[in-house]
C-alpha cells in the first residue's frame, strides 16, 4: 500500500512545517540518538501501578516506557502555585471581611483553622502532587498502539490503536514556552477520549512522536 | 432532474413543500392551544389573551421567512443546503457521509402529506440537515440517492458488516444473510442472487400490540402524566373550588360502598392508582411504537412505527458502533429483551422511541435477528467469563460500611429511628450477590461483549473494528482488591463506551492489550 512518492511528499511537507516553526535550540539533554528500526514487538508488560526504573526522556518507538521532561515538574508546580494563589485570593477577601466583622466572635477560630487546612491542602496540591504525578506519567509507542499512563490516586492506562488516530497537534502554550516544552494532542473519533493530551515533551520529541504515529496513519487513511 | 456538478442553475434549487410555513405556523399555534384556552376561559376580562395572540405573530413570520430562505439541491455526490436569513449558511453534505436518515411526521403533518427528514453525519450532536417539510416522494428520493451513493462510492463500508469479507470485490452485492459467521460457515443468502437495495426490504420483526402493552405496563411514564395533570389543576386552582371540595368529600362514600369495608379502602386506592398509571403508560407506549417494524435492506436497517406521530429511520449496519441489549428484571419473566444501537451521528430528537432498533422482542428470536443486524456480533454462548471472584464480597463490604456510616450519622440526629436504615441491608446484599454474578465479559474473534447488572440486565456489544480507545482504570479501592476496570470507547456519542468493572488487574491489562492490538489490525470506517 505504501506509495513511495506519496510518502516522500509527506516527509517533505513535514520538514517544511518544522522549518516554518523552528524548534528552540536545546540547552540541555544529550544529542538525539539516530532512530533505529522500531522493534515491532511489545516489551514485557509492567503492571499498571509499576514505575519502570530505567524510563528515560529520549523517545523511541520501541514499546518501552518514557517519562516526561523533568522540567515538566517545575511547570506543573508553577501551574499549581498560580492555581493556589488564584484560589486563595478569591477566598481571602470574604474571609478577611468575616474575620474583622464585629459579629465574628467565636467564628474567628474556625476561620483561622479552615485557612490553615486550606493552605496545607493547596501546598500539597501545588508542590507534592506534581512530583507524584510526574512519577506516574509515562507513555510508550509500539507497533500497534500509543499508551499513556497517568494518575496518582485514580490511575489510568489509555491505549490508542495507531490506526485510530484521526490527527495530531503539537502545541505550546505561554507557560510551556518558558520551559521549552510542548504538548502533543492525539485526536480520535471517540467521545471522552476525542482529544488525548500528552504533556511535558521537548518540541523535537513531540514532533518525533507525531512523525512516528503519522507513518502508519498515512498507510490506511480512514 | 438536477444532476450535473456544473454552475449552480437556479432551476436546480428546490424549496421545501409550499405548505411548510402554514403547517409550521399551525404547529406553533398548536403549542399554544392549551395555554390559550386556559387564558381565554379563566382570565376573562383581562387583556392577557391579546398579548399572547400578539406574541404569536413573530413566530408565524419566522416560519414564512424560513421557508423562503431554505433551498436545497442534489448533485452527483452531495446534497447542498442553503439556509438562514441573518447568517446564511451553505452546507455540502456528501451522500456517502450520511449516517442516519430519520423520517417523522405527526398527525398534522400527515394530514398535509408532509415528512420531516433529518440527515445525520458523524459530526457532532446536531443533525447535519433538517428538512421541515418535504413530501413522501422527495423523502424517498433523498433516501434512494444516499443509498445509491453508498453502494457505489464506498464498497468497503458496505462489506464492513463482516470484517472478514472486506476483501470482496466491490461490484458484487452481498445480502446480509449471505455473509459468513465468525465460525467460518456461510449462511444461506436470504434472497437468491443479488439484492436490489432499493427494492427489497426484508421484514425482520414486527412488534405485536401485546408486547407494546407489556412494555408500557411497567413503565413509569403514566405517573408523569398524572403529575402533570395534577400540577396543571393546581395551577388553575381547581382544588380550591367548592365543587372539587364537595366531590372529594363524596369520594369515601361511593368508593367505600364499592370496595366494601373501611380497611380495604387504602389498599384499593393504592391499587387503583397503580392500575391507572399502568393503563396510561400502556397507551403512551402503544401510541409511540404502534406497528413497530424492523426491516433488513441489505446494507442497512430500517425501523418504522408510531400511531399518531410516525417515525422511520435508516441505520447502515456497517455504521453501528455499539449495540445495547437490555433485559430489565420485569421483562425477564416474559422472556423479552430490548435492543438499541449507537451510531456516530447525533440524533435529531433523543426520544426513547427512536434510538431502539427493537423496543421489545422475544429473547428466542434475538439470536436469529442479531445474525441479520450484525452478523459478527452474535452473542457467544460458551465464552462468557466472570469478573473477579471477590466482587460480591467487595460490593457487600462497601454496602455494609456505607450503611453503618450513614446510620451512625443519622443516629446523631434521629435517634433510634436511624436503625431503620439497616433494613436496607438484606436487599442490598441480595442485589450485590446477583449483580456480581451477572457481571462478565466475552471476546470473540470479531467483537467484545460486556454483561452488566442484575436489575437492568444490560449487555453491550462492540465490534473490534469499531473500538477507538481501550483503557484500564484503577481506583484506590480497586488497588486494595487488585482489581481494575476496562473501558472501551467507540465513536457513538451517547452511551458509546463499553465497561467491564471489577476485573482482576492482570486480566484487565491483558484484555486491553489484546483489544488494542485487534483494533489496530482492522480499519475503521465511520
Amino acid at each position: 500500500m505504501t506509495d513511495r512518492n506519496h510518502r516522500d511528499e509527506i516527509r517533505d511537507e513535514r520538514e517544511g512545517l518544522n522549518a516554518a516553526w523552528p524548534a528552540p535550540t536545546r540547552t540541555h539533554g544529550p544529542e538525539p540518538v539516530p532512530e533505529p528500526e522500531p522493534a515491532r514487538e511489545s516489551a514485557p508488560e509492567p503492571r499498571i501501578g509499576e514505575i519502570p526504573p530505567d524510563a528515560g526522556c529520549e523517545f523511541r518507538p520501541d514499546g518501552r516506557f518514557y517519562r516526561l521532561e523533568p522540567s515538566w515538574l517545575q511547570l506543573a508546580r508553577l501551574r499549581g502555585v498560580i492555581g493556589a494563589l488564584v484560589f486563595g485570593g478569591i477566598l481571602l477577601v470574604p474571609s478577611v471581611l468575616a474575620f474583622f466583622a464585629p459579629q465574628a466572635g467565636g467564628y474567628r477560630k474556625l476561620i483561622v483553622v479552615t485557612w490553615i487546612v486550606v493552605a496545607l491542602l493547596l501546598l500539597v496540591r501545588a508542590w507534592l502532587w506534581p512530583r507524584l504525578a510526574y512519577r506516574r506519567y509515562l507513555y510508550r509507542v509500539d507497533a500497534t498502539r500509543i499508551q499513556i499512563r497517568r494518575g496518582v490516586l485514580w490511575r489510568e492506562a489509555l491505549d490508542i490503536p495507531r490506526n485510530r488516530i484521526q490527527h495530531t497537534d503539537v502545541t505550546q502554550d505561554l507557560l510551556e514556552r518558558s520551559f521549552e516544552l510542548s504538548h502533543l494532542i492525539v485526536h480520535t473519533a471517540g467521545t471522552t477520549n476525542a482529544a488525548v493530551r500528552l504533556d511535558g515533551l521537548r518540541q523535537e520529541t513531540a514532533f518525533r512522536i507525531r512523525d512516528e504515529l503519522l507513518q502508519v496513519s498515512t498507510d490506511d487513511a480512514v | 432532474m438536477p444532476s450535473e456538478h456544473g454552475p449552480a442553475d437556479a432551476r436546480d434549487w428546490r424549496r421545501l413543500h409550499p405548505l411548510s410555513p402554514i403547517v409550521g405556523a399551525l404547529e406553533t399555534l398548536a403549542g399554544y392551544v392549551i395555554p390559550l384556552t386556559v387564558v381565554l376561559v379563566f382570565s376573562r376580562g383581562s387583556r392577557f389573551e391579546l398579548l399572547i395572540i400578539l406574541s404569536l405573530i413573530p413566530s408565524v413570520v419566522f416560519q414564512v421567512v424560513r421557508y423562503f430562505a431554505f433551498h436545497y439541491r442534489f448533485t452527483e455526490s452531495e446534497i447542498i443546503v442553503r439556509s438562514g436569513v441573518v447568517r446564511r449558511t451553505t452546507r455540502h453534505v456528501p451522500y456517502e457521509r450520511i449516517q442516519n436518515i430519520d423520517l417523522s411526521r405527526n398527525v398534522l403533518q400527515r394530514a398535509f402529506g408532509l415528512n420531516q427528514l433529518s440527515l445525520e453525519t458523524a459530526s457532532g450532536k446536531e443533525p447535519e440537515a433538517v428538512f421541515r417539510w418535504v413530501t413522501g416522494t422527495e423523502a424517498r428520493e433523498i433516501r434512494a440517492r444516499v443509498q445509491a451513493a453508498r453502494l457505489t462510492a464506498q464498497p468497503a463500508d458496505r462489506v464492513d458488516v463482516g470484517a472478514h469479507v472486506r476483501g470482496n470485490p466491490a461490484g458484487k452485492e452481498i445480502p446480509a444473510g449471505g455473509e459468513t459467521l465468525p465460525g467460518g460457515e456461510a449462511l444461506p443468502p436470504a434472497l437468491p442472487g443479488g439484492v436490489d437495495p432499493l427494492a427489497a426490504a426484508r421484514p425482520l420483526h414486527r412488534v405485536p400490540l401485546s408486547d407494546l402493552a407489556l412494555l408500557g405496563a411497567f413503565s413509569p411514564r403514566g405517573a408523569a402524566v398524572f403529575a402533570a395533570v395534577f400540577g396543571f389543576g393546581w395551577q388553575l386552582g381547581v382544588y380550591e373550588t367548592p365543587e372539587f371540595e364537595r366531590w372529594i368529600r363524596s369520594v369515601p362514600d361511593w368508593w367505600g360502598a364499592l370496595v366494601g369495608h373501611a380497611a380495604g379502602i387504602a389498599v384499593m386506592t393504592g391499587l387503583a392508582a397503580v392500575v391507572l398509571t399502568s393503563l396510561v403508560s400502556i397507551v403512551i407506549s402503544v401510541a409511540e411504537n404502534f406497528g413497530f417494524e424492523l426491516a433488513d435492506v441489505g446494507t442497512e436497517l430500517r425501523t418504522k412505527g408510531g400511531l399518531l406521530t410516525q417515525h422511520a429511520s435508516t441505520i447502515p449496519k456497517g455504521r453501528i458502533q455499539i449495540l445495547h441489549l437490555v433485559a430489565p428484571l420485569h421483562l425477564r419473566p416474559f422472556g423479552r429483551v430490548r435492543l438499541r444501537a449507537g451510531t456516530a451521528g447525533g440524533r435529531a430528537q433523543q426520544t426513547v422511541g427512536r434510538s431502539w432498533i427493537l423496543p421489545i422482542v422475544p429473547r428466542e428470536k434475538l439470536t436469529k435477528l442479531l445474525e441479520s443486524i450484525q452478523p459478527t456480533a452474535v452473542l457467544p454462548d460458551a465464552e462468557w467469563m466472570g469478573v473477579d471472584p471477590n466482587t460480591g464480597r467487595r460490593m457487600k463490604r462497601r454496602l455494609v460500611l456505607w450503611t453503618f456510616f450513614l446510620a451512625a450519622a443519622l443516629f446523631w440526629k434521629l435517634g433510634l429511628w436511624a436503625l431503620l436504615l439497616l433494613l436496607v441491608l438484606p436487599f442490598g446484599i441480595v442485589y450485590a450477590d446477583r449483580t456480581a454474578r451477572h457481571l462478565g465479559y466475552a471476546v470473540t474473534s470479531e467483537a467484545v461483549f460486556a454483561r452488566h447488572g442484575w436489575l437492568y440486565g444490560r449487555t453491550q456489544i462492540v465490534r473490534l473494528s469499531k473500538i477507538q480507545t481501550a483503557s484500564v482504570v484503577e481506583s484506590p479501592f480497586d488497588r486494595k482488591w487488585k482489581m481494575a476496570s476496562l473501558v472501551v470507547e467507540t465513536a457513538s456519542p451517547t452511551g458509546g463506551s463499553l465497561e467491564v468493572p471489577y476485573l482482576p488487574a492482570d486480566v484487565a491489562q491483558e484484555l486491553q492489550r489484546h483489544l488494542s492490538r485487534e483494533a489496530s489490525r482492522r480499519q475503521f470506517h465511520w
